[in-house]
């Protein structure tokens, strides 16, 4: 794992700028504000509560995430307030994208990315809760992986609202 | 933080679910920023400031890190007129200090003026007409409502549009 620089963003942005533009595609207009990172990197890089992070393998980024350690709490119970660690955002670079190459070139960089954040959500004693809102391609994955979901959130531009109970992470990093 | 991945773990999972699908995060910037100024400027800290251009001034103050003597250094006023104005129900500002703390704030001059002239009494309220009639005053509880953080936010934000006077 490394720190999330600027740098490692404009890579990924410029590889998938230059893989539409092969393509002909437009960015869906849902996912255009998945993509600002270099300024939610700017405007939270002073704030304790939000923990960038990368994957780096063969001297390039090949993942990266944000997550915000305090104020999210689980949706699962509605009685007392049980904190998580909620994922601004995570993506693999694009090309380890099946939606974006048709062959990706590295596995395993989103599951390495989950692991590291069930580790921050331990490390905070939040037991591995874990909280995200999917992109509509990734839903599989994380029902697959044994998060909970809660259905689409109005609020997130209707992203399907997921979550890990401490269980739930535990058996994933078994 | 541990992490410690074998081989094995990731070999299994990926065979169970392919993570080149993977992707989360749908904030919005505007959102985002919206989180990160709770951060910087709390609601609590308006809370007990009676006057709209106490807010406001208190406002930028917290959002730039700045004690009130950073800004009374920075804004060349004397620091006394800061703690009046961010404590006092009808803060007096005197037009020199209007223009220095406006510019220190980046606020357009005329709009500081026109606030600061607003809640001194007994002059009459703000007319309909004026962006200054924002923000609501909160009473004494010890943090500030939604609404109420919000009008203070859309009062700094008018006070920031510069005018042609400026």
């Amino acid at each position: 794992m490394c720190h999330l620089t600027s740098q490692a963003i404009s890579t990924f942005l410029a590889a998938l700028r230059a893989e539409r533009l092969a393509r002909g595609l437009d960015t869906p207009a849902m996912e255009h504000e998945h993509w600002r990172w270099r300024e939610k990197l700017a405007e939270t890089k002073s704030l304790l509560a939000y923990l960038t992070m990368g994957v780096e393998y063969d001297g390039k980024p090949q993942g990266m995430m944000m997550l915000v350690t305090d104020g999210h709490f689980s949706r699962l119970s509605s009685k007392t307030a049980i904190p998580l660690v909620y994922v601004e955002f995570l993506a693999a670079a694009p090309w380890n994208l099946r939606t974006v190459v048709d062959r990706p070139k590295y596995a395993g960089v989103g599951s390495v990315l989950m692991r590291a954040a069930i580790a921050t959500s331990m490390d905070l004693e939040f037991k591995g809760r874990l909280a995200l809102h999917a992109l509509p391609q990734a839903e599989g994955y994380y029902e697959a992986i044994g998060m909970v979901g809660l259905g689409p959130d109005a609020k997130k531009h209707n992203l399907k609202y997921y979550e890990f109970t401490s269980d739930g992470a535990q058996a994933f990093i078994g | 933080m541990k992490l410690n991945i074998t081989r094995e773990w990731l070999a299994r999972w990926l065979a169970r679910a392919d993570d080149t699908t993977i992707g989360a995060g749908g904030s919005d910037l505007q959102s985002l920023k919206q989180d990160v100024e709770r951060r910087t400027v709390t609601p609590p800290v308006l809370a007990d400031i009676p006057s709209q251009l106490g807010q406001a001034v208190r406002f930028v103050r917290e959002q730039r890190g700045w004690s009130p003597e950073d800004l009374a250094r920075i804004a060349d006023v004397d620091v006394r007129d800061i703690i009046l104005i961010e404590t006092s129900d009808t803060p007096e500002l005197s037009p020199r200090a209007a223009v220095y703390l406006a510019d220190a704030l980046g606020f357009s001059r005329t709009r500081l003026q026109e606030l600061a002239r607003l809640v001194q009494p007994p002059r009459e309220a703000a007319p309909e007409s004026t962006p200054l009639r924002f923000a609501a005053i909160s009473s004494g509880t010890h943090s500030v409502s939604d609404d109420q953080y919000e009008a203070v936010r859309a009062l700094v934000a008018v006070l920031a549009e510069k005018e042609a006077a400026d």
